[in-house]
């Protein structure tokens, strides 16, 4: 077994993703939005105000924190949409295998072709705005991934002993499933979760930045479009940006490097782990015959 | 056959991908004209106009087979904001298009190559820890977001580089220079962000292959590193990376649009943007299909290009 | 003449904050014209001993002892002089030819590309040198416009030996050369290595888990048990009458030729190798040994058995 060891990025992530989103989740609660604008009007980082001034002269730093709450829900709620679809999709197909194995895995692989940004894009825009809307998009656009994974492991795990076992002796396809099948998966689950979480705060800081945002309430994505708006770039006002990109860009690098490391300690891909690199050389080297390796 | 399968797959997916545009654009639960154009300044007139263009009055039979006819003709509808037909604008925007993903995709896998295999080679020597390093930020940062810092640091303050347009003057003229020194920022920002998901994939493919028995077999041979690194390691590790990387046409594509809408490049990115802005429901349907159905060809290129290139696929 | 000389060689990789020591303490010689065999179960540390020999394990082992190449102290080499000794004077077959020929490069490519890369032959004179060896080794000429794939296991292994002979070395090391094939091709490749070393002086170091193949072309065997030699002399004498009990049971699992009761019946080994991370002193075989007494736990001397045999354990008598 790998130990302990290889999971400790992993739960560092899981950990700091946790607590963003009990943060986030708090932060509404404990202070609305500073609408009274008492700053002065895009200004530069200063002691008082770390990450500079909006145009309207609220502190950049403020509207980050503030704006943590709804990028996260929406990033949270399309991850969770996809993942629904993707899993259902994957085990469904791994499950059955024959017809209905086929017509899903071909479907799942025409959508995994399509570009994700022009899918989301136009899903979104004949959706219309909001934010089950923008959610949907970006599920829509994000699902396959998931799927093919989860496809892959079931049919993994389909063909072990036990669930031959369980198969003889009767056991139906729910049950199947949610005892056999579901704990096998359960781990690929995880690493897609951490994926797709990333590339959601992704789409829909760049459908906001097309300007198919929530405009509802304060994104991070929503910032850099406002800030873009009001030309912040030719005006020099690069603080205006600074921020809301920084804040994204730690958010999914967390969830890449969570999702990575889930992967690498589950030893799905030994070598290809890339923040834990089990040697690989160890069996082999030591003298001992190398093991069954794919041709 | 093979090339049967390849083109008969690739007609399904095409077929797909029109069905797609057809139940967004017409099928959709509510009116898909009004939610495009909500909040916008739209007169009644326009409305009815966007109807009639997508032919939303009709019966859906007659809506899809006129569809299918209109498409089949090379007719697009016309846009609104324009008032020329979406066929003509999308020509237009290919070859800026293909300018920008190319460049971007051959600087991209250069570097990419380069500091790939360097880091995979010495897994946490000091080059994989700061190649992959950079890799990783660059793969998490918001595409347009990278673009807007490049933007604003080399275009505004450094004033090197124009920071919009494909030429200075609106006539066409300028040159081939004029169009690299306009092309310098969206191409870097298009290829910093390629760059980390090659120098991912080479670097994990490049550590995989160092330990396999031929590399060692090459060792003792007698033969130096840098020959052991680039004619048996690498041309190895090359095959799992062009199919990742050629599989994954829609990412770079979707790199694509976006940069162009951050630098408006004249391209297919940039039209979509607009359309999105205008609002231009026909033109936004054509760039639709237009994206989706040339990443689905390319696919099925690729895949036939890839069956040629890995001799590994077969066994005895 | 002697070719290869190993002295008190040690490996031993890092696991964890612990060493795992594959090979404590080998000696073995190999000259001129002889075929040595090295026997034992998996995980011995045999293949850890023939890798060592040109300096391929992994950079995280640890080597310690002298190994000695026709004169020269290969273990203080640099990277230049080791390159040097490198298939120009010892080569290796290694196991599993399925994975040792590079899948993108043709035949007689790879068969060609050591004698091209230490200037033996020019690059026009390269396809000629190729398509010679694979005569040699009995394959079609043909067969080097082929890529690895289109070869059966028998082909790809001699293919293997031919890219081994490139450079017309001093010494072959074959690591498991066989122990994927059938019987037939089997017994085609040893018979290949015992004509090299009668016909050509080539010394080779044959590893292997295959009593059967060993006794078949070896001169001498040493026999490994948990990283050490615990027995080597002729091969008549060890496989013959064997003095250790842990080559005594190993005979007994094989299967003789011609005698169905060993087929039907192998004697097999209770119990299982010892740990390599463990510093336990005394026989490692002492856990698994019928004959094991109190002794067995102290220092092991190496005893000499007869003529050119060394044995160790103390229930053989000097």
């Amino acid at each position: 077994m790998t130990g302990w060891r290889p999971l400790l990025p992993a739960a560092a992530a899981g950990t700091t993703l946790t607590a963003l989103g009990l943060l986030s989740l708090t932060v509404p609660a404990a202070r609305t939005l500073p609408g009274n604008a008492s700053g002065p009007h895009l200004a530069p980082p200063s002691a008082r105000y770390p990450f500079g001034t909006t145009d309207t002269g609220l502190s950049v730093l403020d509207l980050v924190v503030f704006g943590a709450h709804r990028t996260l829900i929406i990033a949270a709620l399309s991850t969770a949409l996809a993942l629904g679809v993707g899993t259902a999709t994957g085990v469904l197909a791994g499950h059955f295998q024959g017809w209905p194995d086929r017509v899903l895995s071909r479907f799942t692989q025409w959508v995994l072709v399509l570009p994700q940004l022009p899918l989301a894009i136009t899903i979104a825009a004949v959706l219309g705005p909001g934010l089950a809307q923008l959610s949907l998009a970006i599920a829509l656009a994000y699902w396959p991934a998931t799927a093919r994974v989860v496809r892959a492991a079931v049919v993994a795990t389909e063909s072990l002993p036990h669930l031959e076992r369980a198969r003889a002796l009767g056991a139906g396809h729910w049950r199947q499933i949610r005892v056999h099948t579901w704990p096998a998966v359960l781990p690929v689950v995880i690493t897609c979760t951490t994926l797709t979480l990333g590339n959601a705060l992704l789409s829909e800081a760049t459908l906001s930045f097309f300007g198919l945002g929530d405009t509802t309430s304060v994104t991070w994505g929503g910032m850099l479009q406002d800030a873009s708006g009001i030309g912040a770039i030719t005006a020099g006002a690069w603080w205006y940006l600074l921020a809301p990109g920084l804040a994204i860009t730690l958010v999914v690098m967390v969830c890449s490097i969570a999702g990575r490391s889930t992967e690498a300690a589950l030893g799905r891909h030994q070598a290809h782990g890339l923040l834990l690199r089990r040697p690989r050389w160890r069996r082999s080297a030591a003298g001992e015959p190398a093991g069954p390796e794919p041709v | 056959m093979r090339a049967a399968r390849v083109a008969g797959t690739l007609l399904a997916r095409l077929t797909g991908v029109l069905f797609l545009g057809f139940a967004l654009f017409h099928l959709l639960p509510g009116d898909p004209v009004s939610a495009l154009t909500r909040g916008r300044p739209v007169t009644t007139e326009d409305l009815a106009t966007i109807r009639a263009g997508f032919g939303l009055d009709l019966p859906l039979w007659k809506q899809f087979t006129s569809y299918v006819t209109a498409l089949a003709h090379g007719d697009l509808g016309t846009s609104l904001a324009a008032h020329r037909p979406v066929a003509d604008m999308l020509a237009e925007r290919i070859g800026p298009t293909l300018l920008l993903t190319v460049s971007a995709t051959v600087l991209s896998v250069t570097v990419g190559i380069a500091t790939g295999v360097a880091a995979g080679w010495r897994p946490r020597g000091i080059g994989d820890r700061v190649g992959t390093g950079a890799a990783i930020v660059l793969w998490s940062a918001p595409t347009f977001w990278l673009g807007m810092l490049l933007m604003a640091i080399l275009g505004v303050a450094a004033g090197l580089f124009p920071i919009a347009g494909m030429r200075s003057t609106e006539s066409g003229g300028g040159g081939v220079l004029d169009v690299a020194h306009h092309l310098v920022l969206p191409c870097i920002t298009l290829a910093a962000v390629q760059y980390a998901q090659y120098h991912l994939l080479i670097r994990s493919a490049v550590a995989a292959e160092r330990h396999a028995v031929y590399v060692t077999l090459a060792r003792a041979k007698g033969l130096p590193d840098a020959l052991v690194r680039w004619r048996h390691a690498v041309p190895n590790a090359m095959a799992p990376t062009l199919s990742l990387v050629l599989t994954n046409l829609g990412f770079v594509v979707s790199g694509a649009v976006t940069v162009e809408a951050v630098f408006s490049w004249p391209g297919l990115g940039d039209l979509t943007f607009e359309a999105l802005r205008g609002p231009d429901p026909p033109v936004l349907h054509g760039t639709f299909l237009l994206l989706c159905g040339s990443v689905v060809t390319a696919d099925a290129i690729a895949d036939v290009v890839l069956r040629r290139f890995d001799r590994r696929g077969g066994t005895t | 003449m002697t070719l290869l000389e190993l002295d008190g060689l040690s490996v031993a990789y890092p696991a964890g904050q612990r060493w795992a020591r594959a090979v404590r303490g080998v000696s073995l010689s190999v000259a001129a014209g002889e075929v040595v065999g090295l026997a034992g179960e998996s995980g011995c540390g045999k293949t850890s001993v023939a890798m060592s020999v040109l300096r391929l394990l992994p950079r995280t082992a640890k080597v310690t002892g002298r190994i000695r190449f026709g004169g020269t102290d290969l273990t203080g080499a640099t990277w230049g002089e080791l390159r040097a000794v490198r298939w120009a004077q010892a080569a290796v077959v290694f196991q599993g030819a399925q994975h040792a020929l590079n899948p993108m490069h043709r035949i007689g490519t790879q068969i060609a590309e050591p004698a091209l890369r230490h200037g033996l032959v020019t690059r026009s004179a390269a396809a000629a040198h190729a398509a010679d060896l694979l005569q040699r080794v009995g394959l079609a000429p043909e067969l080097a416009r082929d890529h690895p794939h289109q070869l059966s296991g028998g082909q790809r292994q001699r293919a293997l030996l031919a890219t081994a002979l490139s450079c017309s070395p001093r010494l072959l090391i074959a690591d498991e050369p066989t122990s994927a094939l059938d019987s037939v091709s089997q017994a085609a490749i040893l018979g290949l290595l015992r004509e090299l070393a009668a016909e050509r002086g080539i010394g080779v170091l044959l590893v292997s888990h295959d009593l059967g193949a060993l006794a078949a072309v070896c001169d001498r065997i040493a026999v490994m048990y948990a990283g050490r030699i615990v027995e080597q002399g002729s091969a008549e004498a060890v496989l013959g009458d064997p003095a250790h009990p842990y080559t005594e049971a190993l005979t007994g699992a094989a299967t003789v030729i011609g005698d169905p009761a060993t087929r039907y019946a192998p004697r097999s080994l209770g119990g299982a190798p010892p740990d390599p991370l463990s510093t336990a002193p005394g026989c490692a075989f002492a856990p698994r040994c019928p004959h094991a007494g109190p002794d067995c736990g102290g220092e092991i001397p190496l005893r000499p058995a007869g003529p050119g045999r060394l044995v160790e354990c103390v229930r053989v008598a000097s």
